[in-house]
């Protein structure tokens, strides 16, 4: 069931992101509206796999590897229709759309067994924490597209940015301001699940830890804007520096939600997906 | 944004203008982010001789001196989370407006300055421990992460440690030999599985959630080639034991409580059956002592008959005791069952007389143990039908329908005579009586699967497997010692019980002060029992004891402050990302309103 699921709804958003890449080079007028109801669409195939997949193991879907991905993938879906409403992100959906594609792909490749949840990840805080933060990083993804946006349009207009690539950079603050909120009450959900699961809110765990640096990265980040345009830099380079610090910041997120298995201190942790 | 110059600033302080700057405020939150990072890439609060071991003694020292070893609790993190607080605080105080819009802005930087100060107070007031306590037990201490002992001002009793398990769920697992690949199949009726990057496809065909492999006895021709008898022993007018003694294989039977021991043999000529009658023909085989010297590469056997003596390369061995099972050595050896053979042997040698045990099971059982003679080993060898049955019923069948029944007490045949299917002779004069139901000159076993209940026990898959040498069908059970192999022994099946098949654990705590029990609750995972400042949680159990419950004990006097930080954290951040632009948008939309009243 699982399985041909996932092949349809990766399929959608397929087609979805050739629409929008359609839709931006040859603006026809039939795909005005259409691209955006595609993307609904696609992210409706997408909501079915994690209800029905919360349907069928009996929890909140984000107990592996596998669940979490689909469900990382909805998040993005989520908060792409969200700021498309608010912003209009325009091209930025064909590679929101190719994002999820790639969490998909990489999740049909991981092991879909449903299995029994261990004691301490019963627990409605732990459902507050996993999906505040991942709607937090939904948003952040589409800031990263927004700032990968940026550098490359940086690089090809020869460092001579026009209006259109500072637009990416105004659009990256307010898509992290969206997104901040989130990752805030994710980490705190998750102090708070932890204290009452082990009587301790915070361990220096890597995953708490790494929580904490992308938190920290992103916080530096909006701190940005007051304090480079004060100092003794050039002022077509703050907008790079700003959409680098986004790259970063985003690696990050990565890095703590795949990459903390490669860590020394990992066999340590409570929290790591196992990479079987 | 950018504020006013405030008055105190304007007084030219340089140390009040570096802490309200959010300069410092961006490098110290890197700092802070990079510090965090160092701590995950070198392990934290290990021994020192681990460091060593993983960076060299150099690079190790260095780490510890510069405390990267233990970094959140270093003086340089403690300082640049001080530093945080400094500059939080002077920067809210000199851009503090009280207007609405700076509501957000003042949460938020006086959240972190809640949450870092409560943090401190638990660190330095607060206790956080284990305690293991069993059912029906009290304690009134616990101990800390460190070992210390910590007592606790009142007592706390466990009446009752409940764990929870879910229904086992059972994986099928396909391995793959040749490509070291392990997969989970499916478990979905009919429908044909390929086994990823294999030739091989797999389709379960039937499923039954408690299975019994049932074997049957059949008789697969009139030929001799493995002939076999179902006797049965009856006690007085009922049948005590039956069962089927196969002259190539399992061709004996002991009865310890009746002291009688049952053969079955098939002879081929008139001689071999007259032997074969006679007592001690082929003398039971009895217990053997092995003696061996390592260095010289010599080995002797010997019969251990207790009370023997034997002289061999320069020692006087002697047989001073032999039990069948080393825990019951004191009852009469009829009485023993074979659970723990072991020979008792003195040796006597250069160095003076020493006696050890050998025992069958466990011959490597004296080199663990200290001994005068480490280069003598001995090693004992117990025939599994060993009997020390007094009575003997030997039958014996041969090709022209010999048949005879020999009955033997005290090592001498005391009758013997042509026995017939179907009639019961009498055993002796002990009252029982031995009937020979069935002969099967071709025996075999039928092996088929049962369904023993509907209830989930011992479920069993019928599978179909498909691959370069055709079709096959097989059961795989449940936790079967071995896979189920498909004919090319290159793709296995295993079915498997998969995953934490632990639901919740449940303590039932109950706190005693004074004699007087003043709180009550039954604690779980995530739901912990508070009390005079002390939290309980319920945190592990001890797999090797189902009644032992590991708790964690927390005491922190400054969590409240943290929460209070965290609420204001969250309501700030809310508050800034939010409300704020929606209050701007209103506000400016207001301003315009006035602005064309005028
Ligand atoms: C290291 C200590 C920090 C310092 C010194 C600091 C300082 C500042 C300053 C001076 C501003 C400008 C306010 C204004 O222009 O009115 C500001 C804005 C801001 N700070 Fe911090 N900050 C710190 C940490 C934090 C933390 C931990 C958070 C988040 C939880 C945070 C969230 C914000 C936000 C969201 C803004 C933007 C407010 C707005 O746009 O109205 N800051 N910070």
């Amino acid at each position: 069931m699982g399985s041909i699921n996932i092949n349809i709804t990766l399929v959608a958003f397929v087609i979805v992101s050739i629409t929008y890449v359609i839709k931006e080079v040859w603006r026809p007028e039939v795909l005005r509206r259409g691209a955006v109801a595609l993307f609904v669409a696609a992210f409706l195939l997408n909501t079915v796999l994690v209800v029905n997949r919360w349907v069928e193991a009996g929890h909140a879907p984000f107990s592996n590897l596998y669940e979490s991905l689909v469900f990382y993938a909805w998040s993005v879906g989520f908060a792409y229709l969200v700021l498309e409403y608010l912003y209009g992100l325009r091209i930025v959906g064909a590679l929101a759309a190719v994002l999820i594609m790639l969490l998909l792909l990489y999740a049909s490749t991981t092991d879909e067994t449903i299995r029994p949840l261990m004691p301490a990840l019963q627990s409605n805080w732990l459902t507050i924490h996993v999906v505040t933060y991942f709607i937090g990083y939904g948003a952040l993804g589409i800031s990263f597209i927004t700032a990968l946006l940026f550098l490359g349009s940086w690089i090809r207009s020869g460092k001579n940015s026009g209006e259109t690539t500072l637009g990416f950079e105004k659009l990256s603050y307010k898509i992290v301001a969206f997104g901040f909120p989130f990752l805030t009450l994710g980490l705190v959900t998750g102090a708070v699940w932890a204290n009452k699961a082990w009587g301790t809110y915070w361990s220096w765990d890597p995953k708490e830890t790494w929580s904490l640096i992308t938190w920290l990265i992103y916080l530096g980040y909006l701190h940005l804007p007051l304090v480079l345009p004060r100092m003794n830099i050039d002022r077509a380079k703050i907008p790079l520096i700003q959409s680098s610090c986004l790259v970063l910041a985003f690696l990050a997120v990565v890095f703590t939600y795949l990459g903390l298995a490669y860590l020394p201190s990992a066999s340590d942790s409570e929290h790591i997906y196992g990479n079987k | 944004m950018v504020s006013k110059k405030s008055a105190v600033q304007s007084e030219g302080s340089l140390l009040w203008g570096f802490f309200t700057s959010v300069k410092l405020a961006v490098v110290l939150i890197f700092l802070i982010a990079l510090a965090c990072g160092l701590g995950t890439f070198i392990v934290q609060d290990k021994a020192p001789e681990e460091y060593k071991a993983r960076f060299g003694e150099g690079l190790a020292g260095l780490l510890q001196l510069a405390q990267f070893t233990h970094i959140f609790s270093s003086y340089w993190f403690t300082l640049l989370l001080v530093l945080v607080v400094a500059n939080l605080a002077c920067c809210t105080i000199d851009r503090w407006r009280g207007t609405l819009l700076q509501t957000g802005f003042i949460l938020t930087h006086i959240s972190i300055i809640l949450i870092l100060l409560g943090s401190i107070i638990g660190l330095r007031f607060g206790q956080k421990g284990v305690m293991w306590i069993a059912e029906g037990q009290k304690m009134e201490q616990f101990h800390l992460r460190d070992g210390t002992p910590k007592p606790l001002p009142f007592e706390i009793h466990l009446d009752a440690f409940i764990t929870e398990k879910h229904p086992p769920k059972y994986d099928l697992l396909s391995y793959v030999k040749d490509q070291h690949k392990e997969k989970s199949l499916p478990i979905e009726m009919g429908r044909p599985q390929p086994v990823p990057k294999s030739p091989y496809v797999v389709t379960i065909k039937d499923y039954i959630p408690d299975a019994a492999l049932l074997e049957e006895a059949i008789n697969t021709s009139d030929e001799v080639k493995n002939p076999a008898i179902f006797v049965q022993l009856y006690g007085s007018e009922t049948v005590a034991v039956e069962g089927w003694l196969v002259a190539n294989d399992r061709n004996w039977y002991v009865d310890r409580k009746r002291d009688l021991r049952l053969e079955y043999r098939w002879v081929t000529s008139e001689e071999e059956l007259k032997k074969a009658q006679l007592a001690n023909p082929s003398s039971p085989s009895r217990p053997k002592l092995i003696a061996r010297l390592k260095e010289k590469g010599v080995s002797q056997e010997f019969q251990a008959e207790v009370g023997k003596n034997f002289t061999w390369e320069g020692y006087n061995l002697k047989i001073l005791d032999f039990t069948l099972d080393f825990t019951q050595r004191m009852k009469p050896l009829k009485e023993q069952q074979p659970n723990n053979p072991a020979i008792q042997v003195e040796m006597d040698g250069p160095q003076g007389k020493e006696s050890r045990w050998v025992f069958a099971s466990y011959p490597d059982w004296d080199e663990m143990h200290p001994t005068k003679y480490k280069e003598l080993k001995l090693l004992c060898e117990v025939p599994q039908d060993l009997s020390f049955a007094s009575q003997q019923v030997r039958i014996l069948q041969g090709p022209n329908d010999q048949r005879l029944l020999a009955y033997i007490k005290e090592d001498k045949v005391v009758e013997s005579f042509q026995w017939e299917l179907e009639k019961k002779y009498d055993v002796g004069n002990s009252g029982q009586q031995i009937k020979v139901s069935k002969f099967y000159p071709s025996f075999g076993v039928k092996q088929s699967v049962v369904k023993r209940s509907d209830e989930l026990k011992k479920p069993a898959l019928f599978v179909e497997m498909d691959g370069p040498r055709g079709k096959t069908t097989d059961w795989v059970f449940a936790e079967a010692p071995q896979a189920t192999a498909y004919k090319d022994g290159n793709l296995f099946l295993l079915y498997k019980q998969m995953g934490e098949n632990i639901k919740d654990w449940k303590s039932k705590l109950r706190i005693v002060e004074g004699g007087k029990t003043v709180a009550e609750k039954t604690i779980e995972v995530n739901d912990p029992l508070k009390y005079g400042g002390y939290a309980f949680y319920q945190a592990s159990y001890d797999p090797q004891n189902e009644k032992l419950s590991g708790l964690q004990v927390a005491r922190d006097p400054g969590v409240l402050l943290v929460y209070i930080g965290f609420s204001s954290l969250c309501f700030g951040i809310i508050f800034i990302f939010y409300i704020k632009p929606l209050l701007r948008r209103r506000m400016t939309a207001s301003d315009a309103a006035t602005q064309e009243g005028t």
